[in-house]
């Protein structure tokens, strides 16, 4: 059993440091991630028998990792107010700010979306969900994915362009 | 469809992002797969908790289904007393009362001066029920305190003839063990016992703890026996029995703490030849002294200073880098018990009372440390100086009930004392002398 738990420490050690990436953007706090991958690596050893070979292994604990996420996700759900989809595309314009910002502030401007924003743009934008499969899992309607993506993107965008406001100041 | 740029650059910053997690990430998923392991050996402690609550259940429903006491086999033969007895206690008594039912129909009461007459002396017709019927009216012995009430009992049913219903409930369930020939004078069980072990301390330590005493540095810890058994009646009411038991007693250490590379890389050298290490800390607790084989954990006291440390052998792994993964030490004693019991028999009915008292030989299987309170994690270490053979005390009660007249429900509380210190003279740190509590749950088959 000692020797089986060093094993399970290498697989760790190979996949945490990824691994605590994806948990960080689902996570609204450094605590709740360590959670997640607590939780995480719990499930992959656990299912680890059932991994077939088919795919990439990173894939297969990856889609693990994203699950852990939904189902704390349901497990701690509030209701946002449903809306009908608002164009907000319209009030979108192209910034290049992103390029000029560290991932760690991106990283925090992610999770300081709301739960649900938070939830629909990392599975669409980062995991390639459809709104169909989002809608799915999250249990909502199709609607309220793309309204919740919409407005994820515009919160991003505010934050990103008074990041990037202020850098221009300090210089 | 082209991506919207936000996601596509938040994608290409976030998507390969790789971020260290804390050190002690890593300890929380091992003991959260320590805790699925352990969940997945509850079973076992909720089948003992199952077996006591059966049997409660079981007994109470008996007691309320049933208006007459399944007759017991000893009371059977008590039936074939010597003719003279018989004789004495079939005859009018020194002082018979007639009194008159307030129906109007006349009551025989029989009393004596000897109170106990009516358990012991009970002819065969009137045992079950006890009393005879006369002229269509129950006559029953009494004894003189019952006379004080006898104004208020109505007549006494005639109890059929018939099987109890206890006997028609556990009838069809053992159809294939019972026959028409009640139980003989052997039976056979089996029983599972949870085990609550302490010790006494005959003698304070005379090792520097630093003035702590042991009592304050070490707890009982719960764990469970089990066996089989054969029992002989030597006459009505006394029997003898004796079998195979296994039994594990032992303690919890505190104010111990151990330490483990977070990725579970040993301590301490491993000889390349022989594949074995010696592990070069021992420590020390009022059974005995505990030694090490497995690598990977180092040990320190917290208040005490009872881990002894020898010449290092450590690999190259610096101690600051080590993360505390434990509180204290379990050490666990697993024995093969020969026991020697009487019983007598103190009280008999739907449940019968017994007293059971005797001595056991304890042969000691196996002896193991484990690191924290986790029993179901590997063994790190044993405790050295332990005898291999050692004598107990029995005693305790025997509650049991007959399901039909070969089977029976057995609950027995017992106590067991370890007559000499479990530790060889040698090795002696402090004269202890584990006990334990148990509650044995069982069957017997009587043939």
């Amino acid at each position: 059993m000692q020797q089986r738990r060093s094993d399970q420490y290498r697989l760790y050690a190979m996949f945490s440091r990824q691994m605590f990436g994806v948990c960080l953007r689902y996570a609204a706090s450094h605590d709740e991630a360590q959670d997640m991958l607590q939780e995480g690596f719990i499930k992959v050893f656990s299912k680890l028998s059932s991994y077939n070979g088919k795919g990439a292994f990173e894939g297969w604990i990856r889609r693990i990792f994203v699950h852990v996420a939904i189902e704390k996700y349901r497990a701690r759900v509030y209701h946002l107010p449903l809306e009908d989809v608002v164009d907000y595309e319209a009030h979108v314009h192209h910034n290049h700010g992103v390029d000029t910002l560290h991932a760690r502030d991106i990283l925090r401007f992610v999770q300081q979306l709301p739960l649900q924003y938070r939830m629909v743009f990392n599975l669409y934008a980062l995991e390639g969900y459809s709104h169909k499969e989002i809608a799915r899992e999250l249990k909502i309607s199709e609607s309220t994915s793309r309204s919740n993506l919409a407005r994820a993107r515009v919160l991003l965008k505010d934050k990103l362009n008074q990041e990037v406001k202020l850098e221009v100041k300090a210089i | 469809m082209d991506r919207h740029y936000i996601d596509k650059r938040i994608s290409e910053v976030l998507e390969g992002l790789e971020v260290n997690p804390p050190v002690e990430a890593w300890l929380a998923v091992s003991d959260g797969l320590d805790r699925r392991a352990r969940r997945r050996r509850l079973p076992l402690l909720m089948g003992m908790a199952a077996s006591v609550a059966a049997f409660i259940a079981v007994a109470l429903s008996l007691w309320l289904l049933q208006p007459f006491a399944v007759q017991p086999d000893w009371m059977a033969e008590r039936q074939e007393l010597p003719q003279a007895m018989e004789s004495l206690a079939a005859e009018p008594l020194a002082q018979t009362h007639h009194q008159s039912h307030p129906e109007g129909r006349p009551l025989n009461w029989h009393a004596s001066q000897d109170a106990p007459l009516a358990a012991d002396y009970v002819p065969e017709s009137s045992i079950a029920p006890p009393m005879t019927v006369i002229g269509g009216e129950a006559v029953m012995p009494v004894s003189r305190h019952a006379l004080a009430f006898a104004d208020d009992l109505p007549p006494m049913p005639v109890a059929p003839a018939s099987q109890t219903p206890a006997d028609g409930m556990f009838s069809s369930m053992f159809a294939s063990l019972e026959t028409t020939e009640p139980g003989g004078k052997f039976s056979l069980g089996v029983h599972i016992a949870p085990r609550q072990n302490q010790r006494l301390l005959a003698r304070n330590s005379d090792f520097n703890n630093l003035g702590i005493p042991f009592e304050s540095l070490e707890e009982g810890l719960l764990t469970y026996g089990m066996g089989m058994y054969l029992s002989y009646e030597l006459r009505p009411g006394l029997s003898v029995q004796t079998g195979v038991n296994y039994l594990a007693t032992g303690q919890h250490v505190h104010d111990i703490v151990a330490y483990q590379h977070p990725g579970n890389l040993p301590v301490f050298e491993t000889d390349s030849r022989t594949g074995m290490m010696t592990h070069p800390q021992r420590i020390l607790t009022s059974q005995g002294g505990i030694r090490f084989h497995d690598p990977h954990h180092y040990f320190a006291d917290v208040q005490s200073n009872r881990v002894i440390t020898e010449n290092q052998s450590k690999t190259g792994i610096e101690v600051r880098s080590l993360r505390k993964t434990h509180e204290g030490l379990t050490q666990v004693f697993h024995f093969l018990e020969i026991p020697l019991i009487l019983r007598y028999t103190l009280a008999e009915g739907l449940i019968g009372i017994h007293l059971k008292g005797g001595a056991s030989g304890n042969f000691l299987l196996e002896n193991e440390v484990f690191a924290g309170k986790n029993l179901q994690q590997p063994s790190i270490g044993e405790t050295y100086g332990i005898r291999h053979f050692n004598v107990s005390a029995i005693g305790g009660l025997v509650f049991d009930m007959a399901l039909t007249s070969r089977l029976k429900l057995h609950m027995e509380p017992t106590v067991q004392l370890f007559l000499n210190p479990i530790i060889s003279e040698g090795m002696m740190i402090g004269h202890a002398y584990p006990y334990s509590y148990s509650l044995q749950t069982g069957i017997s088959y009587g043939f």
